[in-house]
């Protein structure tokens, strides 16, 4: 098992250099230049070239993604031939383009935020999903299934862009019935932390949740057909313990892969969600490094992002191997 | 200043706009008067109370509030409250006062406007109680410097107004590069027990004391310059100092308790704090103020035109109407917009005149959005400015006139096909090429429209060669109220080179031109000089052909019932010098 | 005195879009204490749903249950749902016959088994270890304790069925219905198991119900047989009677079918035709079609009118449901001597 795990996290670590090596090169192949929007009017062809400079940006690509790699380990200085040359501590990711300040100070203070929303929204809709999916399963074809089934189609369906505005303008600003979504960190003030991000948490919950409300249902209405169960029941166990431990447990295994790979990649920015809800976490920093041609910043969202996803499907692999007795217990 | 995506990003998005009580217009040189004796306390309008805390809510934050990298006006009206500038705009009811701010007096000017002096205040406060000095004020100016000629620029992003108009007879590369060095161009010195500052000019220029409103001519204490990060960290001689600053998401304001009232004759600050949120939807914004409520009440925000993404239609609008009577401004901006003709590749006139007849401005408004998307035009510059004047360019019909087009047509030699690049960027701007596509060959002119991929975009409108664009949109918008800010940046025939032209996309290489635009910048009179900017104006429209004229930009602001003090400031975005909060324990 | 399980014209039948299955009609059948039942037929013939039916797993579902069924004067057609868990483990038991499938993938075997004794009895979880290892020791898996703690695929096939007995008896039920519990394993394995059974109850004077299509099987293992074919019982009795006096054809072709080591039979007798389907309750008698005898009957009469379960003397207990005389019987169906064995 020890070895299985070393052998994934060593590939694991190879694909995040590589995905950073192909947003370095796809940057630079956009034609657009980065220096031309830090310039200013009137930007003369030498202020471009010195801006180009100082972002060491004219410099070949491999040598641009060595420094920014030999960075990460042990920090880097910009223009150590200048007058005031840059320092950067390790894990080094460079200077914002735009505000100059350091990107791994960025990430530092607007992952929090992306946090919170990405895992009390994913709680919230696992166990609710879960929940309904099992009451649906359980009544099959019964009113509360064919409610739950609605419930689902309607909500997958939506759009958090559209939904956003709508339950913005509705429950926040015309009937005051939820808070104005704000980010204030759980070590100020928990109440207001949660209250703040409520209503992010409850809209981009019930859309996910539809999911894993089907999810649920079709996997537990498969396991519950399943010979163990009637070996079960016959066993004279009462029905809650029937279904929960042995019928839940036995669908559970896609719906938290699923959720793994859920997380991982909400854990590097839910940029709609964020967007709409005046959020500010990586998924809108993204955004906006992205608009704003910011390099340091585009890779640093990326490498953010990449990281969890990657990260998510490493132990998503793990605990599918924990999870199931057949693999995990080589013969 | 360009008005395109670049000056977009440089938080253009704040505004770049006008503002108008209900449907009054401004009448045109608004700008046109000077206070030399102009003291503080700063004039109050009626129903102005002090204290409370006024909120803003915008989508993009300023990009710099270092004034020397500041560029936008939207970041020079907030910085406003932060720093102080050498002279300074007085907006009392829509009508601007050019007044000294750092200055006591509007400056003199000697040596043919080639050399100018200002008296300074004594005294003008620093958060920590020092006070302004005139080698503080020499500091920030010289900082301008930096980045343009440097080993690596630290200042990106500000105007090179300074260090163009500047006489630098030493080489000056800035604080950083040259520390030793000394600016020619500026000194200080004492008349009696005040101060005083003088500037020698590489050029003459009758409105320096204008230039000197910028961000550029602030004062800048240098044990607490902190270079790149000063963004972020201003150290205020305003009414207010930084309490919080975080980049994207937030900025408070506080009182400046050391800020003298008496020593201001341009800001109220009447509100105790200012908190401004950025990063929020423009949606939940427009909505929150629709129906203010919550933050709304006590606060303002770019409404959906000024954010320069999306566009009312005329349908909205009309819905709209009732409230921004009530509770907003909705009146034109300082932003003009044109069909730029390359002479170059466009060299007979009478194709170019045929241009201008053809052109259906009504149909190619409606593709950008219709009525809000502004008000046309038949001047480069906007109303609010000296150098507007009404006339006619080929015809006053918005749907342009296809007969006299073809008149023209009858007179042109080759009738080459025209090219008109377009950024590929939105839907808008493909119906706009095709709208305008079908209006020209009505007249018979050959059009093809050519998309360009937005991230080039502005790059290729600047560039030479065989596949330079025949025919664009361009817009601009001025960087103080004076026409002396838009023709020479865009119509100088030095920006024309060999690979690049920077501005003037109409690629103008007129001797005569330039010399009516060095005899306008020159004229110190500002009825004299409007005068002469009309002139320049009509020469580039009628007299060479060189534009189609188009529309001149809309602006709109919300505010909550509880703020008041908003006025049209030809200064462009909002002025927030006098605002307040109506009921400040709301 | 009444039988330990009682059976009374037990009916099952299943709503279904194309309409209705009878899975079983009118099936009615005792069983004392300590004995063992062969319930013998061919899948279809409602052996599996009769057992179903008796441990009460088809109270939640869509089938309709008539008739009654005693189990130690407790009826159990009526019972709710909450009373047959209470009995299910502790008075009656099942097996069944894909033990891999039947057992819980993702949880320990002696776990599991332990589970089902926590269920019934308030113990401790060591206790319920203990005895769930007793359990495991007691139906011969060697190295119990070790064994508590594997997962049911880390098992064989004889082991695992092995396993399923010890949780099916760790609550000492007294009845235990056995579904085909040897069907899928090997010859050798197939006779340690019903070893297994019989000493089982012989220890713990347990009736066994023994559900199979083997009627080989039957005659190792029960004391009496009920012979199925489609949802009716066609003939019942001793084993040694059915079996060597079949009073039945579907019996007799039962019988017939095996194949004799013996003899130099090149050729080898199968029943004609398909098993009926059972949307339709046939009116007459449901073997009919397939009967070799048939025409021994006057008029047609097996196809218009259901035999009643009869014995043919007032002293006999075998019963069957057939027109044929008693004379032809004699002459007619005689099945193999394979009893000697």
């Amino acid at each position: 098992m020890l070895k299985y795990f070393s052998r994934r996290l060593i590939s694991a670590l190879l694909l995040l250099f590589f995905v950073i090596f192909v947003t370095f090169t796809l940057f630079m192949a956009v034609p657009a230049d980065p220096a031309r929007l830090s310039c200013g009017k009137t930007c003369s062809e030498e202020t471009r070239m010195r801006i180009r400079h100082a972002m060491e940006i004219d410099l070949p690509i491999q040598e641009q993604y060595l420094r920014f790699v030999k960075g990460i380990f042990v920090g880097r200085t910009y223009n150590k031939e200048s007058v005031e040359p840059r320092k950067c501590d390790a894990p080094c990711l460079g200077f914002s383009f735009r505000s100059d300040e350091d990107v791994t100070q960025t990430l530092l203070r607007r992952a929090p935020v992306t946090f919170s929303l990405a895992l009390g929204a994913s709680i919230i809709w696992l166990f609710g999903g879960v929940l309904l999916g099992m009451a649906s399963a359980l009544r099959r074809g019964k009113f509360i299934d064919k409610a739950v089934q609605s419930f689902a189609l309607f909500f997958s369906s939506l759009q958090i862009y559209l939904i956003g505005w709508v339950v913005s303008l509705y429950l926040v600003i015309k009937h005051h019935i939820l808070p104005t979504p704000t980010y204030v960190s759980p070590f100020d003030s928990v109440t207001a932390w949660a209250s703040g991000m409520l209503l992010p948490w409850l809209t981009l919950a019930f859309i996910s949740m539809a999911g894993y409300a089907r999810l649920t249902r079709a996997g537990m209405i498969e396991t519950l057909s399943e010979d163990f169960i009637r070996t079960a029941r016959s066993n004279g166990l009462t029905k809650t313990r029937v279904q929960f431990r042995h019928g839940l447990r036995a669908a559970i295994t896609p719906i938290v892969t699923i959720f793994g790979l859920d997380l991982g990649g909400l854990l590097g920015g839910a940029v709609i969600t964020e967007s709409t809800f005046g959020l500010k976490g990586i998924g809108t920093l993204s955004l906006e490094a992205v608009y704003e041609l910011d390099l340091p910043l585009i890779i640093g969202t990326v490498i953010f992002g990449a990281f969890f996803i990657i990260m998510a499907n490493l132990i998503v692999d793990m605990l599918y191997a924990a999870l199931d007795p057949k693999v995990r217990i080589s013969k | 200043m360009k008005k395109n995506r670049t000056a977009m990003l440089l938080a253009m998005a704040l505004g770049s706009t006008a503002l108008v009580v209900g449907s009054v217009l401004p009448a045109a040189n608004a700008a046109s008067g000077q206070n030399a004796k102009a003291v503080g306390p700063a004039p109050k309008i009626a129903g102005t109370k002090i204290g409370g805390t006024l909120n803003y809510t915008g989508k993009s934050d300023y990009a710099h509030l270092d004034p020397q990298r500041c560029y936008s006006t939207g970041c020079g009206n907030f910085g406003r409250l932060l720093w102080r500038t050498l002279t300074g705009y007085q907006n009392v009811n829509g009508k601007l006062t050019l007044v000294g701010d750092l200055a006591s007096d509007v400056g003199v000017a000697s040596n043919g406007s080639k050399t100018w002096t200002f008296k300074l205040r004594p005294n003008i406060k620093w958060e920590d109680g020092t006070t302004t000095t005139c080698a503080e004020l020499e500091y920030g100016i010289k900082r301008s410097f930096d980045g343009t000629d440097a080993t690596s620029p630290l200042l990106t992003g500000g105007i090179s107004y300074a260090s163009v108009f500047i006489e630098n007879k030493n080489g000056y590369k800035g604080p950083y590069e040259t520390p030793d060095k000394t600016l020619s161009g500026v000194s200080c010195g004492k008349s009696g027990s005040v101060e005083t500052i003088t500037f020698n000019l590489t050029q003459a220029s009758g409105d320096f004391n204008q230039q000197t409103t910028m961000g550029a001519y602030a004062a800048v204490k240098p044990s607490k310059d902190t270079k790149a990060s000063y963004d972020n960290q201003v150290f205020s001689n305003g009414p207010y100092k930084i309490e919080t600053r975080v980049y994207k998401d937030k900025t408070i304001v506080v009182r400046n308790t050391y800020w003298d009232a008496k020593t201001d004759p341009i800001r109220v600050a009447a509100p105790d704090k200012i908190d401004l949120l950025f990063g929020q939807d423009s949606v939940n914004t427009n909505n929150l103020y629709i129906e203010n409520t919550g933050r709304a009440v006590n606060g303002f925000a770019n409404g959906p035109l000024a954010q320069n993404t999306s566009l009312i239609y005329d349908s909205e609008l009309d819905a709209l109407q009732p409230i921004f009577e009530k509770r907003g401004f909705y009146g034109p901006s300082i932003v003009t917009d044109w069909l730029a003709i390359n002479v170059e590749k466009v060299t007979d006139i009478n194709l170019r005149k045929a241009i201008q007849c053809a052109f259906n401005k009504e149909s190619a408004r409606a593709t950008l959005g219709g009525k809000s998307l502004g008000d046309y035009t038949n001047s480069l510059t906007p109303t609010m400015l000296g150098g507007y004047s009404k006339y006619t360019v080929c015809t006053d019909n918005p749907k342009g006139d296809v007969a006299a087009a073809k008149a023209y047509m009858a007179k042109v030699k080759t009738n080459k096909e025209i090219t008109f690049v377009y950024s590929n960027a939105t839907k808008d701007s493909e119906n706009m090429a095709l709208s305008l596509q079908s209006s020209l060959t009505k007249a018979g002119i050959k059009v093809k429209i050519k998309p360009i991929d937005s991230t080039t975009y502005y790059d290729i409108l600047e560039q030479q060669g065989p596949d330079a664009p025949d025919l664009m949109l361009y817009g601009w918008a001025y960087d103080w109220p004076n026409a002396s800010t838009v023709y020479p940046p865009l119509f100088d025939s030095s920006l024309v080179g060999a690979s690049l032209v920077g501005e003037n996309k109409s690629r103008v290489k007129d001797k005569k031109l330039d010399a009516m635009m060095k005899a306008a910048s020159a004229e110190s009179n500002p009825t004299k000089q409007a005068a002469l900017w009309a002139g320049v104006d009509k020469y580039i429209t009628n007299t060479i052909a060189a534009v189609v004229p188009f529309y001149q930009g809309k602006t709109l602001y919300w505010n909550g019932s509880n703020v008041g003090g908003i006025y049209f400031s030809p200064m462009a975005s909002m002025d927030w010098a006098n605002l307040y909060l109506k009921d400040p324990k709301k | 005195m009444s039988s330990f399980l009682e059976v009374k014209d037990l009916s099952v039948r299943f709503p279904v879009e194309s309409g209705v299955v009878h899975a079983v009609n009118g099936i009615s059948f005792n069983l004392e204490s300590g004995k063992s039942l062969g319930i013998v037929g061919e899948s279809g013939s409602g052996k599996s749903v009769t057992s179903l039916a008796i441990m009460g797993l088809l109270k939640e579902s869509s089938a309709q249950i008539s008739g009654s069924i005693f189990l130690d004067g407790q009826e159990l057609v009526t019972a709710s749902e909450r009373d047959m868990q209470k009995i299910r483990s502790t008075k009656i038991s099942m097996i069944f016959q894909d033990s891999l499938a039947a057992l819980n993938p993702y949880f320990r075997i002696g776990k599991q088994i332990a589970e089902v004794y926590q269920a019934h009895n308030k113990v401790s979880k060591a206790d319920a270890k203990n005895r769930a290892i007793e359990m495991l020791d007691r139906v011969g898996i060697p190295n119990a304790a070790k064994r508590f703690s594997d997962y049911p695929h880390q098992f064989s096939g004889g082991m695992r069925q092995r396993a399923m007995i010890a949780m099916a008896l760790v609550c000492n039920p007294k009845l235990l219905i056995a579904d085909e519990p040897t069907t899928a394993l090997d010859v050798t394995v197939q006779s340690q198991i019903l070893e297994l059974l019989k000493d089982i109850q012989k220890e713990f004077a347990t009736s066994i119900i023994f559900i199979t299509h083997d009627i080989g099987v039957i005659s190792e293992f029960a004391d009496d047989v009920l012979v199925m074919y489609a949802g009716r019982a066609v003939e019942k009795g001793s084993v040694v009677s059915v079996l060597t006096k079949p009073q039945h054809p579907y019996s007799w072709s039962l019988l017939s079918s095996i194949p004799d080591l013996n003899s130099h039979v090149t050729k080898f007798h199968s029943i004609s035709g398909m098993p009926p389907s059972m949307l339709e309750l046939s009116k007459g008698c449901a073997f009919e079609p397939r009967c070799d005898f048939k025409s021994h009957v006057a008029g047609g009469r097996c196809a218009m009118e259901l035999p009643d379960l009869h014995s043919l003397a007032e002293s006999q207990t075998q019963q069957s449901r057939c027109f044929l005389s008693n004379s032809d019987r004699e002459e007619l169906l005689v099945p193999r001597q394979f009893l000697d064995k």
